[in-house]
């Protein structure tokens, strides 16, 4: 049975250097959830024959079924280390209990905010790779994540036994196998590593941040556990022995000496240290009991020092290997090894996590606590997620406590993440009723919570949406927003079968709102509840929750349907004048578009409403060469975070302009929000107001007469400008066999797919292909893909970008009638209106 | 209502549409009229100023009709007026108009939503539609085979539905109970909860069989497409609505666009939701109780600490409430067939009373059920519990708008007033919602919870001595000429070749 106690867990919770919290990471299919399994046996929690069959952080029935992690969690859990192992620890630690705080998560690309939120709690990621498939996509995603967010992150190279018996890899071909993995997860690192802050984060098998095994057999090995086997024989230093243990280090059986040649001054083949001296004994075990000598395979076993049952004697083939290998290297040793010595502890990752972390002034009373990890600080708790509780619509708001102790019955404050410091906005001052540890299927409930734990909180899931910031200082900024690597492109509407069963579908998809990071729901104007996500899988899991669990009701669901963007392809052909309702007013617009990179900008924050007008009117000067003048007086952004449109004050004296402004710039949200020719949000666009000329009384020029004007104005002028639609890009990697390219491509053009990259996988016949493919085309990509490859190509998808649809939408041609289609679906009269139907006649 | 992005000729357009009524002969105008009817009444009820009030596609007929009527009523010392202009809608009585003669009688002729009036008698003259009954009953019996049906009408073919509720009973095949509704504008004084017996809405009444509900009914709708059928389909819950237009002897079912129609409304209740400023529009002053009903509404705001103010603009449109932008949301007191306004042109939402009832409370739900009666909705809105100001007040809700918490700005509220009472000095502090405005001379104005200030302080634009943001360019404005010439063109337009 589990082998600690919650007192026990809660008195490591104070030494702070003695815990880990961190997150196992991957592609899709690469077995973190299986090798998560080892180390839940290892703490006791499941059997340890059950290992890696029961994929215990897998709590959900669907997960099981399906065999995908869908939700992140959490699990603490707790170990004890040996003497030499502690040796090895480079910073000061308080006894050899260690408590590790785990989160395992989803490795489906749909579920990447997911790993968004786990990551965001964690400091140490365990990255796990398919010996066999090696990097792909999206861990390359999920590390690069992790690195932004200033994780460090150890690598386990997993599915060996898949190697060694399906592929009959000899000793060298595997380490060259292994050596490539692992040069290909430095270059990732290489890349997006902050080095300056937090020094080489690449991982090196001679220093122990590798690990190789199979979680499915629950065996695994780092170097050091080797090298210290070997030191103690040999009679050598372990650290040297690390060393000799990879790479170019060959190992002469005859003269017992190392050399850094392959071969002796004979002729003679020297032994790699790694081949000699780790994979040896593993393929003798393998070959005995895979050819039934099981003689053999019990003389090596008591060589190896493994002790065997007399049950176990009568295994045979693949279940004696799973016993054998178990008992030799148990794979969780290797992991808690690696863990324990090579992740760092709060303590040391809240250093440099805190200005990536802490929106605040550095040098403030909560960025030192952050900074300290002291639990007598002021309370700093990010709320990363939502956990569902038993009780129905009730969350677990699940966080990490970064400075302070989080107690049951404290007052906090509760900080949205759209509070401003100063202000009441998006802040509630209420009390956490009751602190709970995580247990992945259970949780356990403790009396208070110090920095650097991973924690759940009950009371306070009504107050925040997905996530946010707790703190008990007056003076505190919010903690940092995450960022998503996916966007919810795809939508589907939602509606009750019974119309008595609305309450229920509303209370559902506020529940299923906060239940995923990542999902959004609303109401659209023609009364339509939306939920979209970011690809196919994830959209079909949060329906079915939502049926299933959140709204409990029969529901009906659209075909889904993606979102358009409406924009204009050049600058409008004529000054587009509009009147105000009593005609009194007029206004002069032109559109035009602000082009790809500028919107990029404005989108990804590089230019903001918050910017120094000066400042920022210099760098679109300069770098997207617009005129300084008309750069200074920007009078919109659209909307507010994340722009997409602009309005622009071009005019020249003229009088009561100051007056007006905040009526147009109501009018342009408005426009902006719902563009004229499908009701879709405008992007990319910037409108100029060239000229106004306004009644000289000012109760003729209020807001009912030209904010109405001004939204007319800009249809008008989108009309003018050869109006079209911008539709959502995925970015398509597909991994499959040289012989199944054929299918793949097929499927590509017939999808309107644009293949940028084809690779080949160094020493294989797998392919990597690069492609763009509109997220409107990619329903039922998926399995027309697996038919028409028998199965053999694996698609991820993520959102990439928009992309300008060539055509006008007001011309008849594929833009006009997906306008129609759209418009159709809306309600809406078919026809689009001309640029005539806005514009005035002076 | 003219929507905002069109020129406006439309409603011209409409408004000088030929009316398929107009009678041409005197002849015609006094069958069509009621003359001789109308007469009648004004003799009998001893009336000595009489309203004459024409929905705006009849006033081409009003001389003729006037004409005739004081022809016959002169000789009883009564006199006959036309009222010209509605406030509202030309469905509601113009009670106010009728005043201004200082009327005692009005005759309302045309389409009427049948709200009851407080002030003054009213007599209705709904005029006759031709209406082909043999047609009408065949098209609705083939339709609708066996089923149970309720008859209702628009109001011109009133004088014809016995006659097609006997004909589709006698139709081959018909086995339903077939039930035809009878127009009466009978008020009953409004006593709280009393359970409305047979009639659901004013106006129109039915007697249903014992054991019966609506909902066992299809109801038959005679009439083309109107308000009133809209707010038929949307507040009666039957098992469906069948339609026949006369004049194109057309008949349907009418589903989808009830659906969509209810789905939008449901979205503008989300969007009242979300409004901590909402203002109440008074749409009539005519219909019974409509001052009933603001105060009920006052009070439900006020409940919820929420700011609203009261407005009466007549007829509605884009440009006038556009002139509140501080108002969130708008909740109409109507007649029920004017409340239902679509408001995808206005700014701001705008909701019918139980809507906005809808929207406030935190136990109810939609359930697709719909009120739009004053009666019903008075009835519904004594029924809300008080709220007890306890904590759970400032949980903040899910938007369905924006698919986010909204946390709620409480303007006058109880708690904090009776505070600021007891201490002004922790009011002041307290109040870190409050703005505070700091002048050049480091004067601080706190505006305690007061929503127009807040507004103001959020403009870049406060007006004339209020410009704090005045650093950029401290020295005066120079008064300048202003335009000059006409809207059409000024003067300096003229010569401007640009367009």
């Amino acid at each position: 049975m589990v082998n600690f106690t919650v007192d026990q867990i809660r008195e490591l919770m104070d030494k702070v250097a003695n815990i880990r919290n961190m997150s196992v990471i991957a592609h899709v299919d690469h077995g973190k959830s299986t090798l998560t399994d080892s180390l839940v046996a290892k703490a006791g929690i499941i059997k340890s024959s059950t290992a890696g069959e029961a994929r215990f952080t897998d709590t959900r029935a669907d997960e099981q079924e399906r065999g995908i992690t869908i939700k992140s969690t959490a699990i603490s859990m707790y170990f004890e280390l040996d003497e030499d192992q502690m040796e090895d620890i480079q910073d000061k630690s308080n006894g050899n209990g260690f408590l590790i705080n785990l989160i395992d998560s989803p490795g489906h690309v749909d579920f990447s905010s997911e790993v968004t939120a786990a990551l965001r709690v964690t400091d140490g990621a365990l990255v796990v790779v398919d010996t066999i498939s090696g990097v792909s996509v999206q861990t390359e995603t999920v590390l690069r994540q992790a690195l932004t967010e200033m994780i460090k992150p150890v690598v386990m190279i997993n599915k060996v036994d898949r190697a060694m018996l399906e592929r009959q890899l000899p000793k060298e071909e595997l380490y060259q196998n292994f050596r490539r993995v692992v040069e290909n997860v430095n270059v990732n690192i290489a890349t997006f590593q902050s080095e300056k802050i937090m020094g080489d984060l690449q991982v090196y098998p001679e220093n122990g941040t590798v690990a190789f095994g199979s979680g499915l057999h629950a065996w695994g090995f780092t170097l050091r556990q080797f090298a210290v086997r070997y030191a103690k024989r040999l009679g050598v230093d372990r650290h040297k022995m690390m060393k000799r243990l990879w790479g170019d280090s060959f190992f002469n059986a005859k003269t017992k000496k190392w050399s850094s040649k392959s071969s002796d001054p004979e002729g003679k083949f020297n032994d790699r240290g790694f081949n000699m001296f780790a994979l040896d004994p593993i393929y003798k075990i393998f070959d005995a009991t895979m050819h039934e000598r099981k003689d053999e395979a019990f003389a090596l076993a008591e060589k190896l020092q493994i002790t065997v049952t007399s049950e176990e004697r009568d295994l045979t083939g693949k279940p004696l290997l799973k016993v054998l290998m178990r008992k030799f290297l148990p794979a969780a040793e290797a992991l808690m090894e690696m863990i324990c010595i090579h992740l760092p502890s709060p303590k040391v990752a809240q250093k440099y996590r805190c200005e990536g972390l802490y929106e605040g002034p550095m040098d403030d009373v909560c960025a030192m606590g952050i900074k300290n990890c002291d639990p007598k600080a002021p309370l700093m708790l990010y709320v990363s997620k939502m956990v569902p509780t038993s009780d129905k619509g009730r969350f677990y708001a699940f966080g990490r406590v970064f400075s302070g102790t989080a107690a049951s019955g404290q007052k906090v404050r509760i900080q949205g993440p759209n509070y401003v410091p100063g202000t009441k906005k998006d802040l509630f001052l209420k009390n956490i009723q009751r602190t709970v540890l995580m247990m992945g299927r259970s949780t356990e409930s403790i009396e208070d919570c110090p920095a650097g734990n991973i924690i759940g909180l009950v009371g306070v899931d009504q107050f925040l949406q997905k996530s946010g910031t707790l703190t008990t200082e007056e003076t505190a900024h919010n903690m940092r927003v995450m960022k998503f690597s996916v966007s919810p492109v795809v939508q589907v509407a939602v509606e009750v079968k019974n119309q008595q069963d609305l309450p229920k579908l509303v209370e559902g998809l506020k529940r299923l709102s906060k239940s995923d990071p990542c999902v959004l729901t609303w109401t659209a104007d023609s009364g339509e509840h939306i939920v979209a996500g970011a690809g196919e899988l994830h959209l079909e899991i949060c329906l079915k929750d939502l049926e299933e669990d959140h709204a409990q009701v029969p529901i009906r669901k659209s075909e889904p349907v993606v979102e358009y963007r409406e924009t204009v392809h050049e600058e409008s052909f004529d000054f587009a004048l509009a009147k105000s309702p009593n005609k009194h007013n007029r206004i002069y617009m032109k559109a035009q578009p602000l082009g790809e990179e500028l919107t990029n900008a404005l989108e990804g924050g590089d230019i903001t409403p918050r910017d120094d007008v000066k400042e920022r009117a210099r760098v679109l000067a300069e770098k997207y060469e617009w005129d300084v003048n008309d750069a200074r007086k920007i009078w919109a952004f659209d909307p507010e975070n994340a722009p997409m449109n602009l309005l622009v004050d071009t005019t020249k004296a003229v009088q009561f302009l100051n007056e007006i402004k905040e009526h147009c710039v109501s009018g342009f949200q408005w426009a902006s929000q719902t563009g004229p020719c499908a009701d879709e949000k405008l992007r990319g666009c910037r409108f100029n107001i060239t000229d106004v000329s306004l009644h000289a009384d000012s109760i003729h020029r209020g807001a009912g007469q030209i904010g109405p004007a001004c939204r007319r104005a800009i249809y008008a002028s989108v009309l003018m400008a050869k109006p079209t639609l911008q539709e959502p890009v995925y970015l398509v990697e597909i991994q499959c066999p040289e012989q199944a390219m054929g299918g793949v491509f097929s499927v590509l053009n017939r999808r309107r797919g644009e293949v940028i990259d084809e690779q080949t996988r160094e020493g294989t016949t797998q392919k990597t292909i690069k492609a763009y493919m509109p997220v409107n085309e990619s329903f039922g990509f998926v399995t027309e893909l697996r038919a028409a490859t028998g199965g053999q190509a694996f698609p991820q998808s993520v959102f990439d970008h928009w992309s300008t649809m060539g055509g006008a939408a007001d011309q008849p041609g594929k833009v006009n009638d997906i306008v129609k289609q759209i418009r159709v679906r809306k309600g809406m009269p078919e026809q689009m209106n001309g640029y005539e139907y806005y514009y005035d006649k002076l | 209502m003219a929507p905002v992005d069109d020129d406006g000729s439309a409603a011209i357009q409409r408004e000088a549409a030929p009316s398929t009524q107009r009678a041409t002969t005197d002849a015609e105008a006094e069958a069509v009229y009621e003359v001789e009817r109308t007469a009648q009444v004004l003799v009998q009820g001893g009336y000595l100023r009489a309203a004459l009030q024409f929905p705006d596609e009849q006033l081409a007929d009003a001389t003729r009709v006037a004409g005739a009527l004081q022809h016959r009523v002169a000789a009883h010392g009564c006199r006959v007026f036309i009222l010209a202009d509605t406030s509202y809608g030309s469905c509601c009585v113009d009670e106010v108009a009728a005043a201004h003669y200082d009327a005692d009688i009005v005759v309302h002729y045309g389409r009427t939503c049948l709200s009851l009036t407080s002030r003054l008698p009213v007599f209705y003259v709904f005029g006759r539609e031709p209406l082909d009954v043999a047609d009408c009953a065949q098209k609705v019996a083939d339709a609708l085979p066996a089923r149970d049906l309720l008859l209702l009408c628009d109001v011109p073919y009133a004088h014809a539905l016995d006659a097609v509720a006997d004909a589709v009973r006698a139709a081959p095949g018909a086995t339903g109970d077939v039930v035809a509704s009878t127009i009466s504008v009978r008020d009953r004084p409004y006593v709280p909860h009393q359970k409305q017996e047979e009639a659901i809405r004013p106006g129109r009444t039915w007697a249903l069989p014992a054991g019966k509900s609506i909902g066992d009914y299809t109801i038959v709708y005679i009439g083309g497409e109107s308000l009133t059928l809209t707010n038929i389909m949307v507040t009666q819950r039957s098992a469906a609505v069948f339609a026949y237009d006369p004049r194109t002897q057309q008949a349907r079912e009418e589903t989808r666009a009830v659906n969509r129609h209810v789905n939008r409304r449901y979205f503008l209740v989300q969007k009242a939701r979300d409004a901590d400023v909402v203002g109440i529009l008074v749409g009539t002053l005519a219909a019974t109780r409509y001052l009933r009903v603001v105060e009920a509404l006052k009070e439900l705001l006020r409940r919820r600490a929420k700011k609203y103010y009261v407005f009466v603009v007549g007829k509605l449109n884009v440009a006038k409430l556009a002139n509140f932008p501080e108002i969130q949301a708008f909740v109409l007191v109507a007649c029920p067939e004017n409340s239902l306004v679509d408001s995808r042109d206005f700014f701001q939402p705008l909701v019918t009373p139980y809507e906005m009832l809808l929207a406030l409370s935190r136990t109810r739900e939609w359930s697709g059920d719909y009120v739009t009666d004053f009666h019903a909705f008075l009835d519904e809105a004594d029924c809300e519990p008080p709220t007890d100001g306890s904590e759970d007040d400032d949980v903040p809700h899910f938007s369905l708008v924006t698919g986010t918490l909204k946390q709620s700005r409480r303007y006058n509220n109880p708690r904090h007033a009776s505070a600021g009472a007891a201490s002004q000095d922790t009011a002041l502090v307290a109040g870190v919602q409050d703005l505070s405005l700091r002048s050049k001379n480091t004067e601080v104005a706190r505006y305690l919870g007061s929503a127009g200030a807040e507004h103001l302080l959020a403009r870049s634009f406060r007006g004339l001595g209020h410009d704090d943001d005045a650093e950029e360019d401290p020295e005066p404005m120079l008064a300048v000429d202003g335009l000059s010439g006409i809207a059409r063109g000024y003067d300096h337009e003229k010569s401007d070749a640009r367009l």
